[in-house]
């Protein structure tokens, strides 16, 4: 494997310049190292509570398909007209819509805690049938391709947007290793911050001395961990605990060249405040989508996951734009009932108020998306270089189906990914959403020791082969 | 597509949401009562800082008392932090700067935010620690009388008082005396701050550096045990470690001023010690929150503000009614720990309960109320303690009706700590309450089919249906859709069924259960030692059972699990 180190020149939205340092890796077979002069990069977002998907419910009937493209194959205005990723169409030749992706059936005792916990594990429940006390049993995707990719020693960054708490505790979807979730970050501007070494606000010579001190208070705080870790009394626990804060003291540079404009900053300011209203989430959403854009782009990680309401989405009351009136929260809206369990009455076009949700998420996505390819790189634009990734925990609301859970991908991650299409992926009914995320995070740029891509990743019971029907 | 039905599940789920799922043994109270004092004399040091005087005596731990393994390294939680901050910086309040950190992620069937061995330290985390010590250290350093309540009298020039500085914040920050090492990488620290803030004197600069510095530095952030010399089967904490543990237990802060002389004294080596400061610890205003905060956790209340009835089926319910209802549960909490040094019993069947305008009409009560809560006793024949008041009956309803199932689930897991398995799936949906009572619908759903019933009928709904004298918002009532409420059961408590004709009986008879005492002296124990309840436990749990039976009051609980051999030793097995 080798390394070519290069200063990289993006333009911005607005025309502006961003010098970026990157460390671009070459390597793995022909096929892999397609990507272009930009390395890979993953942005996912995570969306709860399935889509209006055609579906058969006791309390609407039957529920016409409103999500899915109407056939499989080129994505065009016609195939996806009346669906929720018509909102997509301007990027339609970039996008690749994987059908059939379905998640193993584990025994965590709850849908949503199956679903969301699994969604970038690809793994079961550390003990089975803890239903809401559940954790999943292994290293999320987004975590691994910072930890395995970022060469910086930066992690991934984990952002999270709406109520704080709730089902499953809140942030749920990105995990360290088994049991060992990662908390989340639910404001923009801290996530900003912790981009540009808590540079925000300052000039270039506040912002040097900025970094002159924490260097001298790091070194002395890293002489500390290090003698605490020199004792030999130590469990493992306390071991990996010190361990992860040491690695966590970095002398992170005020990143000057990938500060936005004075405006934008404060643009970021005052969102995260665990609004339960659906507008004031999704704005969140954006500007964390923001923060997402400049952190691939600045080179500061490879992976980032944004999730959306807690593990059931229960709290979040978006709004029906058709009426300027605020839903039930999404969770009710998709079990088409007011309530989180079986009783409470049946919300009248519930239906339908699932797929203006669904369009909302679309339109957020689309607004990555946006983003993304606003962003020139040599050869293309940022979206090209990687992959935006719209996930979802189920298929469906009422039934929380594990079968047939979207996954939107946005960019072909350098050309790997084929482009403009709806694939369902084959396999029948059989879990085969692990060979999804092996296959996402190959075209990421993680590879075996052998340089070929990763089937690694997820629960060793699943078949964890890279699906090569999404590959160009 | 892969079958799953999770309707079932979810109602199961939001079961388990509402309780731990671990199994606890029941105690035998007639076992041999582990003594909280301790017997013997031994000795033991630690390395991070000396005690006075040499080697302390320590009459604790017993030969035969075995301390459950426990982390060396306790992160503060993010509201301690709050407090520390607040307390070694002699601020007014509380910076709330916290609110900027990323929260913590839950853990797994802990009830608590303090789970030692869960609480990490991220790269995130520690970005956000050094912006929140920026930001400290900024506000005190260029406000110059509350930088002048830390600095120690000048007394031979800037850095003999820098100097000075380091050791006497340092002991608070750190909560033990530095050694001369620490104290001279500080003062190096120091020399080279004192260019880096160009508008500021270069003393300030330095000391402001210092202060950013001990706020990130882990000697703070955690709670650190570094004791391991043994005396018996255990290993005595030191004074300054038992300082830290008994000031986050009972006012979940940084030790105070008198604490620290205590623990530089010596004066924390042995149960009288200990308890001498615990109660004076309890009448300090830090206290209150504290123990609140552990009722807030364990009794859910933060779900309380999220309490929205239907407009359309209680057009009367003002928009603050959850709040008030949260606040009114903090208040009862606060007023039954510390004004009436209310028992477990007490927090079972006490009548008294805060009201404003926004729960009078759901309390039944007349008079004239404004927006503050005023204390009052409720007509004992409709209201007795916590599980019969607003927000829990509200809390665990739909915004329409009363939810039995969410109700029963909450006393069987957190009151009784019992573990209630998750439901299969293919449960069909509850059909709608057309005639007939909410019981009868929530009855037939789930006692019709052998599956659900397995749970239902013995574990869940005899402690849900007792509360169907109250509706959606709590309010008391003797009618449902046109029919008396039925709200007899027959729960199985310590082993025996009980006839109960409603609520009232049903808390009646947890007041006086066993079974419901082992409950919350775990869920105290588990809180007070940031993880979960383990078998070596047993002694000092049976031993807190017993107490709580005789009417101890929790407060006083609080102070047996701090005088304990447990909590004044450690394990002389480290964790895995």
């Amino acid at each position: 494997m080798s390394q070519i180190s290069r200063r990289r020149i993006l333009t911005g939205v607005g025309g502006a310049l961003l010098g970026l340092p990157w460390l671009e890796s070459l390597h793995g077979s022909r096929a892999w190292a397609q990507a272009g002069s930009v390395p890979p990069y993953a942005i996912f977002l995570r969306q709860a509570n399935g889509v209006a998907a055609e579906q058969d419910t006791n309390e609407i009937g039957a529920e016409p398909e409103r999500f899915w493209p109407t056939e499989t194959g080129p994505l065009t205005t016609a195939t996806l007209a009346d669906r929720a990723l018509a909102e997509l169409a301007d990027h339609q030749s970039r996008l690749l819509v994987v059908g059939n992706v379905n998640m193993e059936n584990f025994s965590y005792g709850d849908g949503h805690a199956r679903g969301a916990l699994q969604v970038l594990t690809a793994q079961g429940p550390v003990e089975a049938n803890r239903g809401g006390d559940s954790e999943a049993n292994g290293e999320s995707i987004d975590h691994r391709i910072g930890r395995e990719l970022n060469g910086n020693g930066n992690e991934s960054l984990f952002l999270y947007a709406g109520q704080e708490g709730g089902w499953l505790g809140g942030p749920c979807v990105s995990y360290r290793g088994p049991g060992n979730r990662r908390s989340a970050l639910t404001d923009p501007y801290n996530a900003y911050q912790v981009l540009v070494g808590g540079g925000a606000g300052l000039s270039d010579n506040a912002g040097s001395k900025r970094g002159q001190r924490q260097r001298s208070i790091n070194d002395l705080v890293r002489g500390q961990l290090n003698e605490l870790l020199s004792r030999p009394v130590l469990s493992n626990s306390d071991r990996q605990r010190l361990d992860l804060h040491l690695s966590s003291v970095r002398d992170v540079e005020v990143s000057l060249e990938c500060r936005l404009a004075e405006a934008d900053e404060r643009a970021l300011q005052g969102a995260g405040d665990g609004s339960e209203d659906g507008d004031n989430v999704l704005a969140t959403v954006r500007l964390h989508m923001d923060v997402a854009v400049l952190a691939v782009a600045c080179g500061y990680t490879r992976s980032v996951a944004i999730q959306v309401g807690n593990g059931n989405d229960g709290s979040t009351r978006y709004r029906d734009p058709t009426t300027g009136v605020q839903m039930e929260n999404f969770h009710f809206v998709s079990h088409r009932r007011q309530s989180h369990g079986d009783d409470g009455s049946i919300i009248a076009g519930s239906d339908l108020l699932h797929h203006r949700v669904d369009v909302q998420f679309a339109q957020a996505f689309k607004y990555l998306l946006d983003k993304l390819s606003a962003y020139t790189v040599p050869g293309g634009s940022l979206l090209e270089a990687g992959m935006a990734i719209w996930v979802n925990d189920l298929g469906n609301g009422p039934a929380h189906g594990a079968g047939n859970c979207p996954v939107i991908i946005g960019g072909s991650a350098g050309g790997v990914l084929r482009q403009g299409e709806y694939i369902r992926i084959g396999g029948g009914d059989d879990s085969n959403h692990a060979r999804v995320l092996n296959t996402i995070g190959s075209a990421a740029g993680l590879r075996k020791s052998n340089g070929e891509p990763i089937d690694d990743f997820g629960d060793s019971g699943q078949d964890r082969s890279v699906v090569n029907e999404l590959l160009v | 597509m892969l079958p799953f039905h999770a309707r079932c599940a979810e109602i199961a789920a939001s079961r388990l949401a509402l309780g731990r799922s671990v199994t606890l043994s029941a105690v035998a109270l007639s076992a041999v009562i582990l003594s909280a004092v301790a017997l013997s004399a031994c000795s033991g040091s630690i390395s991070d800082a000396p005690s006075s005087g040499g080697p302390r005596e320590v009459d604790t731990a017993p030969s035969d008392v075995r301390p459950a393994p426990s982390g060396r390294f306790s992160r503060l939680t993010h509201q301690q932090w709050e407090n520390s901050v607040r307390d070694l910086l002699l601020l007014n309040e509380a910076s709330g700067l916290s609110q900027a950190f990323p929260a913590d992620a839950r853990t797994a069937g802990f009830l608590f935010d303090n789970h030692m061995t869960s609480l990490e330290t991220d790269q995130v985390l520690s970005a956000a620690y050094a912006n929140a010590a920026e930001a400290l250290a900024e506000r005190v350093s260029t406000n110059s009388a509350q930088l002048a309540r830390l600095l120690p009298p000048d007394a031979g020039g800037d850095r003999e008082r820098a100097r000075a500085f380091i050791s006497s914040f340092g002991e608070r920050a750190f909560r033990r005396p530095l050694s001369n090492p620490e104290i001279d990488n500080l003062l190096e620290l120091y020399d080279a701050g004192t260019t880096l803030y160009d508008d500021q004197s270069g003393f300030v600069a330095g000391i402001r550096v210092l202060i950013e510095a001990f706020l990130q530095s882990p000697h703070f952030l955690y709670r650190i045990e570094a004791s391991t010399e043994r005396a018996g089967a255990s290993i005595p904490l030191g004074d300054w470690e038992m300082g830290q543990r008994l000031s986050f237990l009972l006012t979940n802060t940084t030790p105070d001023t008198p604490l620290l002389a205590a623990a530089r004294a010596g004066q924390l080596s042995t149960p009288d010690q200990v308890r001498a400061q615990a109660t004076r610890l309890l009448s300090t205003p830090g206290a209150r929150p504290a123990v609140v905060g552990f009722h807030d956790q364990l009794l859910e209340f933060e779900k309380y503000a999220s309490i929205q009835p239907s407009p359309s089926a209680y057009p009367g319910v003002s928009d603050s009614f959850g709040a008030s209802a949260l606040d009114s549960s903090r208040s009862f909490i606060e007023e039954l720990a510390f004004v009436e040094q209310g028992t477990f019993k007490d927090l079972m069947t006490s009548t008294r309960a805060f009201v404003n305008r926004d729960l009078a009409s759901a309390y039944g009560v007349t008079g004239s109320f404004g927006t503050n809560l005023v204390g009052v006793d409720l007509p004992a024949g409709q209201r007795r303690g916590i599980l019969n008041q607003i927000g829990f009956l509200a809390a665990n309803a739909t915004s329409v009706q009363p939810d039995p199932i969410h109700r029963g689930v909450f006393v069987a897991t957190r009151v009784l700590c019992r573990t209630i398995a998750a439901p299969p799936d293919g449960v069909p949906p509850l059909p709608p309450v057309v005639d007939g009572t909410n019981r009868e619908v929530v009855e037939k759903h789930t006692e019709s089919s052998p599956v659900c019933r397995a749970c239902h009928e013995t574990q869940i709904n005899p402690f849900g249906f007792p509360f169907e004298n109250y509706d959606a918002t709590g309010a008391y009532r003797s009618m449902d859709n046109g029919h008396p409420v039925d709200a007899r059961t027959t729960p199985r408590l310590d082993g025996a069924e009980l006839e109960v004709d409603n609520s009232l009986e049903l808390a009646d008879a947890l007041s006086e259960s066993p079974e419901a005492h082992e409950c919350f002296v775990s869920h105290l124990l588990e809180y007070a030692f940031g993880r979960e309840r383990g078998p070596l436990d047993e002694g000092l749990v049976a031993e807190l059972t017993q107490a709580s039976l005789s009417d101890t009051p929790i407060v006083d609980l609080m102070v047996r699990i701090a005088t304990s051999a447990a909590f004044m030793t450690r394990s002389t097995e480290e964790l895995p």
